[in-house]
């Protein structure tokens, strides 16, 4: 056993398909990773990749059908084995969770001091010192002139306003791990950077651990200590952050860094994966990533790799060994200039 | 440099404001021109204006001063006659963001881009599902989508739709808005690549939209920075990317995670 704070083994989640559900599928599949206290762990996918379901299993958050296997161990104690009350005393006071409209996670038609100080009051603090503590709160997310803010309603609030009450509000509680579930995806990139500067601020300063998820392989890989790279509702890849950029183990991670478009660098034509991102009930034999692979040999389509250690991380790929060090990365600019 | 094709002069926006509140100026005093077969970029962040903009280019909004003049004549946007609106939709096309609300899912792929086609006065009605065929081939799908409608369509298959039918009628210019910023990095990435190749068959010319300055580098020729319906600065994308003049231009730049960065809080309080 590990002491990792968050240790999440072969984590398999079905959702109901067909008709009255009969056929399951599976979004999520065989999924192990883990964090430690104060660790950053950026999770990074294409749609149906399976990262937000996988976000939402350390919560147990799940909407009705949804089913899963395999075991999150947070701090010692095993999630989906919690009563009730277990339960929602996690989720009050040791996990919090931050997403990428904040507008539909706030309640409309209440202040947005009201939001803050309702779980800060739920647990015995009283209105006044709740008030006081929520203000200092926004001034640490850089809203200085909290008071005025509080007595205001969400639709006031520009998006990356209301992104940061949301951070105010999710660290609250003081919890040790927060899940952002792409925080930044509908913000401008000047307040990408501001919130990210925040996160990583209150990381710091309060030792919080952090599972980010995004599309952005980049911005996870800068603010991230390790990265793990989803496809098919599998970790194909997972090692250090630094070590991503220059060295990808996975085809598939190598393909995400070269197809952005570069801000210094212009190419005749971007090096692209074909063919399309797929869920993991729409993976076929052998290894999910294949069809699209230019690597890929017959041997990739019998069997499914598995994600073994390799010299400072972990990667699912049959020719792994073989391309070491030979994937284009972002840093070479991958094509002709 | 040739005739613009299309000049934008002093073109101003202004939307009243709700009751109790200022009227907002969300495009003020803005001037550019595009060449034939030139890409333009519009790059700005959110509440820059460059929505508007497209909006008004395409008769979606009335401005309130200021003139668009095509291929030398003045386009009289605002003109709400079927006539009028035709003469635009036949040189000036569109693509929008989300492909998911610009298509109509009661329609097949066939009927969306035959109904865009019979814009075209001369097109021939014989031959239209060849022309369908041909369109589809151009960007990248095949027949068989066809008889498809957008539900069954992928994300990026629908935005390849889109393309298409922006360019059923051969328009002079097309106006792409934030047409990549919605798709997968995998997918974002043969749409950039469709878009430059059917720039370089067709000499369509591009006026793009766009918060990323990536993407701007890689499909523009020049590109125009605004903030808060002002230009603030523009030129060729290579100078305005790597040499920018303007401080806003310079954030905008430093914001954008790459290998080596770490993000920055800037002085300024948030609005």
């Amino acid at each position: 056993m590990t002491d990792a704070l968050l240790q999440v083994s072969d984590l398999t989640i079905t959702v109901p398909a067909g008709e009255y559900g009969a056929d399951r599928r599976p979004v999520v599949s065989g999924v192990n990773l883990q964090i430690g206290a104060g660790e950053a762990l950026g999770l990074v996918g294409e749609s149906g990749s399976g990262k937000s379901m996988t976000a939402r299993a350390v919560m147990r958050l799940f909407a009705p059908g949804v089913q899963a296997t395999g075991t999150v161990v947070f701090d010692g104690c095993e999630v989906f084995a919690m009563e009730d009350e277990q339960l929602r005393l996690l989720r009050a006071h040791r996990i919090a969770m931050i997403f990428q409209d904040p507008r539909a996670h706030i309640n409309p038609v209440r202040t947005v001091g009201a939001f803050l100080i309702e779980g800060l009051c739920a647990s015995g603090v009283s209105t006044r010192d709740a008030e006081r503590r929520v203000t200092s709160l926004l001034a640490e997310v850089g809203i200085s002139d909290g008071s005025r803010r509080m007595a205001q309603l969400p639709h006031e609030l520009s998006g990356g306003l209301l992104q940061r009450v949301m951070i105010a509000s999710a660290v609250a509680m003081d919890p040790d791990l927060l899940l952002a579930d792409e925080p930044t995806t509908a913000l401008d990139v000047t307040t990408q950077s501001e919130v990210m500067a925040i996160l990583a601020q209150l990381r710091t300063e309060r030792g919080l651990a952090l599972l980010f998820i995004t599309h952005d392989l980049e911005l996870a890989a800068a603010t991230c200590d390790s990265t793990a790279v989803m496809y098919a509702g599998s970790i194909v890849e997972r090692q250090s952050s630094r070590q991503l950029l220059t060295h990808p183990y996975h085809p598939y991670s190598s393909g995400l860094m070269v197809s952005r478009p570069d801000l210094d660098a212009v190419r005749q034509r971007l090096p692209v994966i074909e063919g399309q991102p797929i869920a993991a009930f729409e993976a076929g034999e052998g290894c999910a990533f294949a069809p699209r692979c230019g690597y890929s040999q017959p041997a990739c389509l019998a069997t499914t790799p598995a994600l073994v250690a390799v010299q400072g991380g972990e990667v699912a790929c049959h020719r792994a060994s073989e391309l070491q060090g030979q994937l284009p990365t972002a840093m070479e600019g991958g094509g002709d200039v | 440099m040739s005739e613009p094709l299309l000049k934008v002069d002093d073109l101003r926006k202004v939307f009243p404001g709700r009751r109790g509140h200022d009227d907002v100026v969300a495009v003020d005093g803005v001037s550019f021109e595009l060449a034939p077969g030139e890409s333009l970029a519009i790059v700005g962040e959110s509440g820059s204006g460059k929505t508007t903009i497209a909006r008004m280019l395409v008769g979606l909004e009335r401005p309130t001063s200021g003139s668009i003049a095509m291929g030398g004549a003045i386009l009289d946007v605002s003109s709400r006659r079927a006539k009028d609106r035709r003469a635009r939709a036949r040189r000036l096309q569109m693509v929008f963001q989300d492909p998911y609300s610009s298509l109509d899912r009661l329609q097949t792929v066939e009927q969306i881009l035959s109904d865009a086609l019979s814009l075209d006065p001369d097109a021939v009605r014989e031959s239209r599902a060849e022309q369908v065929r041909i369109l589809l081939t151009s960007v990248g799908l095949h027949e068989r989508h066809s008889r498809m409608r957008p539900g069954g369509l992928s994300g990026g298959q629908r935005q390849r739709v889109a393309i298409a039918r922006a360019l059923a009628v051969k328009p002079d210019v097309v106006v792409l808005d934030e047409a990549v910023a919605a798709l997968d990095v995998s997918i974002q990435a043969q749409v950039l690549n469709l878009l430059k190749e059917i720039r370089e068959t067709t000499g369509t010319a591009y006026l793009f939209i766009s918060h990323d300055l990536a993407v701007v580098n890689q499909v523009s020729d020049r590109c125009v920075v605004m903030r808060q319906g002002r230009v603030v600065e523009q030129g060729t994308t290579a100078e305005v990317l790597h040499h920018p003049q303007d401080s806003y231009t310079q954030q905008l730049r430093d914001a954008v995670p790459r290998p080596g960065w770490s993000p920055t809080r800037s002085a300024e309080a948030p609005r």
